[in-house]
């Protein structure tokens, strides 16, 4: 209670006067690509500032640049108090009480200078009675909820004193009653001084919490200011930008279908050949789980029925999803997709090893001319077949995934964020080769979390939410804001 | 490829020093001792460079050899009455198949029963070396055929070894499965997302180490004419994943080099071959080995710091 009390005496002192961050004029480019272009926003105390734009539009670059994380190039930053960064990825250190994580790099000892776990169950259980939230400090945090974790970061950026926290994505994963209750103490925090910058995709959630708003689009703020927006209005502010060039023309599906999923992920769709099909949503709503089950990695939960070419399936494994012309592109290219230390060759002989062998033996020059003929087909940009892979940039990295994918030549090709860190000139080229492979007839079913890019391909889009197939956008009506109110649950009046 | 390359080269070095300055080393028997001496463990780092190479570790290696060796003379002193030569083809077989059955259940456990290797490993050296204890009731087995001395006399054992490092290079480089057991061990996952059954690849580089662990006990036994419980192939597992490092196949697995691995058995026979030529304690041995291993590793991370810088 008393510390509350010197946080407002302290706050009734600058308030009004000084914000609690400042930003200037920020620019920052990454090899020649600029992210951010003179970006200014500040951020007073006793306010919360919602901070939206699309995918790509520099909203996690800003944020790494306000923490310090990354240099900027230009600019000025005036940070005015201890900032916390609440993230997506909660930083808990599993295995760990909750009171040893809230104080974990600055340890309470006793005399003794052994730790002193009393005092910190105590200063824990005070910080926690302080937010209203019942947690115990001696619970392992594995045992907590995700919601209940990030009331764990909450804390800890409160127990550090911290007056500005940064919050990225914090309801991605929580429910609409613990998204509720985190609101209400942000609202807490809120009249205590405590200023906010707050970053969501839920253009609702914004609309009633933030006091202010701040738009960016590539880089730039294009609006910002204390003005009300309804999400409809957010929404048509995040977009708008000439791209008809970056993408390849769309052409006709054919009339077979390739792929068609019955009564799975509640709800049905039909992929056609030569159509590529997007699948829209806010981070983690079953969009990698859909693009994951239909090519055998996770068995369909809860009933339904994939058909591939009219045959009905059942995949128990990958394996069997690639015997029946399935191709899957996995998004975390450097993890799933590609080995560091292996040559393109070996990633194209990979990706087919059937194909290259003969009296079990593998057919070195086949997957030699195969891999130039990959290397042309994609314009990858490499010393040759025998370049380890570790040593091209991400874009050509993504193209030697993609070659190692479509060298089993399959019929149904899901991409899961090909575009993910890759840059633009790499990303248009992607974007031809996607539209080419839909051209010769392979049914391509897009898993993407930027919005454009799924515009720009796609004459149909699905849009997952919580899990579940929540409808799908047909060309006519195929807008980013369609898009994100079917995606958020706001709906177009 | 470069460090099988240097591995290679530091055994042509070793050999052209010894052969300069000792002519007791330069002896042709002596030269014959030590291939000999190195191919029965030898076997064996060939297996574990598949192992390795596939992100996996077997300790049970060593264990595995005196296990199936006592159950393979079990089994040959039990069909007593028969010819010679079907004893022996009994003995053959028993333990080929107590070894690729050992190494079947290291794999399961891996795999299926999802517990780490070496820990997996750690289990059935324990389990291996207990069932030859007892089944030897701590003791040894001896046999006494005449096909069996000379099938494994002379060079047999230095053939199998040269011919098993052909075949796994073999593998290794023109077989869809040693690519897999490659891709597999650099990244599991990138390797389950291009439709490769992880489970079957790793349980295939058990399974093959197992029966090389008894292709060594069967050699084993035709130069001992017995194999005992406790101390036949004790520490082998240790000797083999050393000259799999010598050889420079990276412990993290994803890259293998058979003839890496042959070249480091070589060098570790030629130093206690060499220390015991100059009279060193044979207590002394244990040391110098250790730092030719460690040696090995620095000058392998200096390279992989170069290249990164």
């Amino acid at each position: 209670m008393r510390m509350t009390d010197v946080m407002a005496d302290e706050h009734g002192s600058i308030s009004g006067v000084c914000p609690l961050l400042a930003v200037e004029g920020l620019c920052k480019s990454y090899g020649g690509n600029r992210v951010l272009d003179g970006v200014s926003l500040t951020v007073r105390p006793g306010r919360i500032v919602g901070l939206i734009g699309e995918n790509g539009a520099g909203k996690s670059t800003l944020v790494k640049c306000i923490l310090g994380l990354v240099p900027a190039d230009a600019g000025r930053i005036d940070r005015r108090a201890t900032l916390a960064a609440i993230h997506q990825e909660l930083s808990i250190a599993g295995g760990l009480s909750v009171a040893a994580n809230l104080f974990l790099g600055r340890e309470r000892r006793t005399p003794l200078g052994t730790l002193d776990h009393r005092a910190m169950r105590r200063e824990a259980a005070a910080v926690f009675a302080r937010l209203a939230v019942e947690i115990d400090p001696g619970a392992e945090v594995d045992s907590l909820s995700v919601a209940q974790m990030q009331w764990v970061e909450i804390a800890r950026a409160l127990s550090i004193d911290a007056r500005l926290l940064i919050l990225d994505e914090p309801t991605a994963l929580l429910n609409r009653d613990e998204s509720e209750a985190l609101f209400a103490v942000l609202r807490g925090l809120r009249s205590r001084g405590h200023a906010m910058l707050f970053i969501s995709h839920k253009l609702d959630e914004v609309a009633a919490l933030c006091d202010e708003l701040v738009v960016l689009r590539d880089g730039v703020v294009v609006s910002a200011g204390a003005e009300r927006l309804a999400p409809r209005e957010m929404a048509r502010r995040m977009v708008g930008r000439e791209l008809a060039a970056l993408y390849p023309p769309r052409c006709a599906p054919r009339a077979e279908t390739a792929l068609r999923l019955e009564g799975g992920f509640g709800g049905s769709f039909d992929l056609r050949a030569g159509e590529i099909l997007g699948v829209a949503g806010l981070a983690g709503q079953g969009q990698a789980e859909l693009g994951e089950t239909l090519a055998g990695f996770r068995p369909l939960r809860g009933g339904g029925q994939i058909t591939v070419q009219g045959r009905p399936v059942r995949f128990r494994s990958p394996r069997m999803a690639r015997a029946a012309g399935i191709g899957y592109l996995a998004a975390d290219r450097l993890r799933d997709g590609i080995w560091r230390d292996f040559t393109v060759a070996e990633h194209v002989g990979l990706g087919d090893l059937p194909r290259y062998t003969r009296h079990g033996h593998l057919r070195h020059a086949a997957m030699r001319s195969a891999t130039e003929r990959f290397i042309d087909a994609f314009r990858i940009r490499c010393r040759g077949p025998a370049a380890p892979v570790g040593e091209l940039s991400g874009g050509n990295q993504q193209k030697v995934s993609m070659a190692k994918v479509l060298g089993a030549e399959p019929r149904v090709v899901i991409f899961n964020e090909p575009t993910q860190g890759v840059d633009v000139g790499a990303r248009q080229e992607i974007y031809i080769f996607i539209a080419g492979l839909a051209a010769r007839g392979v049914a391509v079913l897009l898993v993407s979390s930027d919005l454009q890019e799924l515009i720009g391909l796609c004459r149909r889009v699905l849009v997952m939410r919580a899990g579940r197939l929540a409808g799908c956008v047909g060309e006519e009506r195929l807008t980013e804001e369609s898009l994100i109110y079917l995606a958020t649950g706001v709906h177009a009046a | 490829m470069k460090k099988s390359l240097a591995a290679c080269l530091a055994l042509a070095v070793l050999l052209g020093l010894c052969l300069a300055a000792s002519a007791t080393f330069r002896n042709p028997a002596n030269l014959m001792n030590i291939a000999r001496q190195v191919s029965y463990s030898g076997i064996i780092a060939l297996g574990m460079t598949l192992v390795i190479a596939g992100g996996g570790i077997d300790l049970s290696a060593g264990s595995l050899v005196a296990c199936s060796g006592i159950f393979a003379l079990e089994a040959m002193r039990r069909c007593a009455s028969l010819p010679a030569g079907v004893q022996l083809a009994v003995m053959l077989a028993t333990a080929l198949l107590c070894g690729v059955a050992g190494g079947a259940v290291n794999g399961a456990l891996v795999n299926w029963g999802r517990i780490p290797p070496f820990i997996a490993t750690l289990g059935t050296l324990s389990i291996f070396r207990s069932l030859a204890v007892y089944q030897a009731d701590a003791g040894l087995i001896m046999v006494d055929n005449a096909w069996l001395d000379r099938l494994c006399g002379g060079w047999t054992p230095v053939v199998v070894l040269l011919v098993v490092a052909g075949a796994l290079a073999h593998l290794l480089r023109n077989t869809p499965l040693g690519w897999r057991i490659c891709a597999v061990g650099a990244s599991e996952r990138a390797a389950a997302y291009a439709a490769v059954s992880v489970r079957r690849v790793r349980f295939m580089t058990y399974a093959i180490i197992g029966g090389l662990c008894g292709a060594s006990a069967f050699l084993l036994a035709g130069r001992l004419s017995s194999i005992s419980s406790t101390g036949s192939g004790a520490n082998y597992e240790l000797d083999a994943i050393a000259a799999v490092i010598i050889g420079g196949t990276p412990m993290t697995g994803g890259r293998a080099s058979v003839w890496g691995t042959l070249a480091g058995v070589f060098i570790l026979g030629i130093i206690a071959n060499v220390l015991d030529l100059w009279s060193i304690s044979a207590n002394l041995q244990g040391t110098v080995k250790g730092l030719v291993i460690i040696l090995a590793v620095l000058i392998q991370f200096q390279k992989r710091r170069e290249r990164a810088g």
